[in-house]
């Protein structure tokens, strides 16, 4: 009888023990695959991250581009505003009378610099450079 | 774009005799187009009309050449 009391306290133990052995088997399974998630998500996380900083870069270069483009696309307007204020300031029709062969002068070379302009601005060499406006007031 | 060149006379009632010798003198034959400096201003605001749009044209094009560069030729250049 005592004998069988102390083989089912062994056998107790040895279950408990067994048991014991499991858990921390499974424990130390579930600790592997939580690592694992952990890493993966490590991974996922600094991708999402660099995606981030990616498109606020991309947000902060577009803005600079646009701010760019505006400022050139109003520096093109430059010639004809100063074109229209020379028209508005002078009374061509006056000065023609008056000294005609300095109007005339004045309109040949205006259109002699606007021609080598627009052989400039189209130049597919110089893309990317701006020559809008003059610095001449007579401006064709 | 090469462009060819264009001469302009001013012409008034006084200088109309020296400009029919000048030009004959120059072209052989007494023909030319007249225009009023009405339509020669007009003229001038519809040139750099075209020259504005040819302007912005280019703009926007350099524009979408560097938003479609790559992100490392972008950096390199701005090094």
């Amino acid at each position: 009888m005592f004998s069988a009391i102390k083989i089912a306290m062994v056998m107790t133990v040895i279950a408990t023990a067994g048991m014991g052995y499991l858990y921390v088997q499974r424990l130390q399974s579930n600790l592997e695959i939580a690592r694992a998630n952990v890493a993966k998500m490590e991974v996922a996380v600094q991708i999402s991250e660099d995606s981030i900083a990616t498109l606020q870069a991309d947000v902060i270069r577009n803005a600079e581009l646009n701010a760019t483009l505006q400022s050139e696309l109003q520096r093109a307007e430059a010639y004809g505003d100063e074109l229209r204020a020379t028209l508005n300031k002078h009374n061509l029709t006056y000065l023609a009378l008056q000294k005609p062969g300095l109007i005339e002068n004045r309109m040949q070379n205006a259109t002699d610099t606007l021609w080598d302009d627009l052989g400039a601005i189209t130049d597919p060499n110089r893309v990317q450079q701006s020559e809008t406006g003059t610095t001449d007031t007579s401006s064709n | 774009m090469q462009l060819n060149d264009v001469k302009i006379y001013v012409v008034t009632a006084e200088n109309y005799d020296e400009f029919v010798e000048e030009f004959t003198a120059k072209n052989g034959e007494l023909a030319y187009i007249a225009i009023s400096i009405k339509d020669y201003e007009n003229l001038s605001l519809n040139i750099a009309e075209l020259r504005r749009y040819i302007e912005q044209q280019k703009q926007v094009i350099v524009y979408y050449e560097e938003a479609v560069k790559p992100e490392d030729v972008v950096s390199d250049a701005s090094q």
